[in-house]
């Protein structure tokens, strides 16, 4: 339902910056939608902008690595986690009515391009595919239990993953989706399905988003959710009403369920790839209140995935097997972040915070912090460019495999300890192993 | 001894320019983790000697660094170490006690100059993309 529109003071400075942004501003709706008028960005007090545009590459400003140009890259972040979490009613204020549809949910779910026997998939824009046994046919599909598909059957994980269970005992849910120029790279080339994989025969090349072109490049999204329960805040998450999905498996023997819930969004991965980064820009965010850092305060009364009166879990470690989400009232996972947000970051979250705190007081977007964002910082150092900062982890999507603690102090190695590109630059097509180019959703075709 | 110091003698001894061994935009910090190895195994007099030695050099350059340090008797064994841990990533032992030479941390281990030098990468650990093995390596490396 589109949510009622309030009008604020700040929206009449759009007309003013009207000229500006026509000649200055990389001013395109996120959605492709060409032939639409160009909105300008909404300016509302200081240099932080609120766009519903979506940026086409970065802008780096400075040259020190660990200070103006993390924050050119942090604010890239940042302007494409206000753009996709955007209404599609681009004139409407991210969060002015406290939550709202976004983009990035209208998307593309990877289920739905990667089909049965290669199937081609569904146009852009097609409904999402929902499994018969759901009654219902509304509100979001979620299919998966871990960050990789098949996770509770899979015994031969290249780390040491597994669900991720909330403090209500609830098998936390993922997804992942991709906009239109990724699909329809994968959509032209048949990347879709082993067969297509297989005459295809080289190494995949995402289109690259650009400046000069004024063209997005491929960009995944991977959102992880919990279902809303006891001393969950829904004013502090942005949901919405999903069907809950668990397909039925062998081994271990788990029964099909479908079930409808609300669900708060706990994290948003965005792999954007671009020209100035052809590694893609790895940003990812969290809702605030997931986990406490390891070695600093936990003063917070409630946390999603950490309980101060239970000492005697052992600290991101998976639930033992067998995993099954049907099963109520789990334990649930303990989890702390185990590499600290940057403080040049968390200078740069709060100024987003207030900025989003000034359209409405009562934003669900102002619960959200950007963990940090990894670009490959000599990009034609091939393959890898150059990885900066070296690790990054969400605790909701790489909950496990963040480092190693021992005793007092964290651990972290490379290709072991998440980073996103070592991780992702090992990914290959399923059918000739051809490198994928950072996406491991290739692997998933038939 | 201050760490560009380091780094300015480094370079003589390993071939690699300062701008490989320490980046401008330096995401593994290898210069200043192997400072901290250098000035914790090594007296602070010896270093304060080697800097000394160093800085007096009119003509700071392989073969007056070979001749001035690598070849003294006290100043070539520390010498001979900071070569060997810009390559291999290993702290040896001074006192020729093997159990006591160790990797500096992963980090020293997968950034050894050895492994750029040879075309190849240290064992249990590569960038490189599936199935590279069947292209020609890259030679494009700056040592200079």
């Amino acid at each position: 339902m589109k949510p009622n529109r309030t009008y604020y003071p700040h929206v009449l400075l759009t007309s003013l910056l009207l000229l500006f942004c026509l000649t200055s501003c990389d001013n395109k709706q996120a959605k492709k939608e060409e032939t639409e008028p160009i909105d300008p960005p909404i300016v509302l007090k200081d240099s932080i902008v609120l766009s519903p545009h979506l940026p086409f590459d970065v802008t780096i400003v400075g040259n020190d690595m660990e200070t103006t140009v993390r924050r050119s890259f942090d604010t890239f972040s940042w302007e494409s986690f206000i753009a996709l979490n955007w209404s599609e009613d681009s004139s409407q204020l991210i969060g002015v009515d406290g939550d709202n549809a976004t983009i990035w949910e209208t998307w593309k779910n990877s289920g739905d391009v990667f089909l049965e026997d290669g199937v081609k998939p569904t146009p852009w824009g097609a409904p999402n595919q929902i499994p018969p046994s759901c009654s219902s046919n509304d509100g979001k599909f979620l299919v998966m239990v871990g960050k990789t598909p098949d996770i509770l059957n899979e015994l031969e994980l290249p780390f040491k993953t597994g669900p991720l269970i909330d403090q209500n005992g609830n098998y936390s849910r993922f997804e992942i989706l991709m906009n239109q120029e990724m699909f329809e790279y994968i959509d032209d080339n048949q990347l879709y399905s082993f067969d297509g994989q297989q005459a295809f025969n080289k190494a995949a090349e995402f289109p690259e988003g650009s400046k000069q072109t004024k063209e997005w490049g491929a960009i995944m999204v991977k959102g992880a959710w919990k279902v809303m329960g006891e001393n969950d805040d829904p004013s502090k998450f942005h949901t919405v009403e999903a069907i809950v999905y668990t397909p039925a498996q062998e081994n271990p023997k788990i029964s099909e369920s479908c079930f409808k819930a609300t669900v708060g969004l706990v994290g948003l991965h965005i792999g954007t790839k671009t020209k100035i980064s052809p590694q893609w820009i790895w940003s990812t965010f969290e809702q605030v209140d997931n986990v406490p850092t390891f070695g600093e305060a936990k003063d917070k009364a409630h946390y999603n995935y950490f309980n101060a009166n239970a000492s005697d879990r052992q600290i991101n470690e998976a639930p033992v097997r067998p995993w099954n989400p049907n099963i109520p009232d789990q334990i649930p996972t303990q989890v702390e972040r185990l590499t600290p947000i940057d403080s040049g970051t968390a200078a740069l979250n709060a100024e987003y915070q207030q900025k989003l705190r000034s359209v409405n007081p009562k934003s669900v977007w102002q619960y959200y912090e950007l963990v940090g964002t990894q670009w490959p910082v000599t990009p034609t150092d091939l393959p890898l460019g150059n990885p900066f900062p070296p690790f990054l982890g969400n605790a909701t999507l790489e909950t496990y495999i963040q480092g190693i603690i021992k005793g007092d102090k964290v651990e972290l190695v490379p290709n072991v300890s998440t980073s996103c590109m070592h991780c992702h630059n090992g990914a290959t097509m399923i059918s000739n192993g051809k490198p994928a180019d950072f996406t491991f959703l290739l692997e998933r075709a038939q | 001894m201050t760490l560009e110091t380091f780094v300015s003698l480094s370079s003589i001894l390993t071939g690699y320019a300062e701008s490989t061994l320490k980046p401008g935009a330096d995401t593994q910090k290898l210069s200043e983790l192997y400072f901290n190895v250098l000035n914790k195994e090594v007296a602070a007099q010896t270093i304060s000697q080697l800097n000394t030695v160093f800085l007096g050099l009119s003509n700071p350059d392989e073969a007056t660094v070979k001749t001035q340090i690598v070849k003294d008797s006290i100043l070539g064994p520390i010498a001979k170490n900071i070569i060997q841990m810009w390559y291999s990533g290993i702290w040896y032992n001074l006192n020729d006690k093997p159990d006591e030479s160790y990797v500096v941390s992963s980090i020293a281990y997968k950034n050894g100059l050895v492994w750029s030098t040879i075309y190849a990468h240290p064992m249990g650990y590569s960038e490189e993309t599936f199935g590279y093995w069947n292209t020609a390596p890259n030679t494009n490396i700056t040592t200079n």
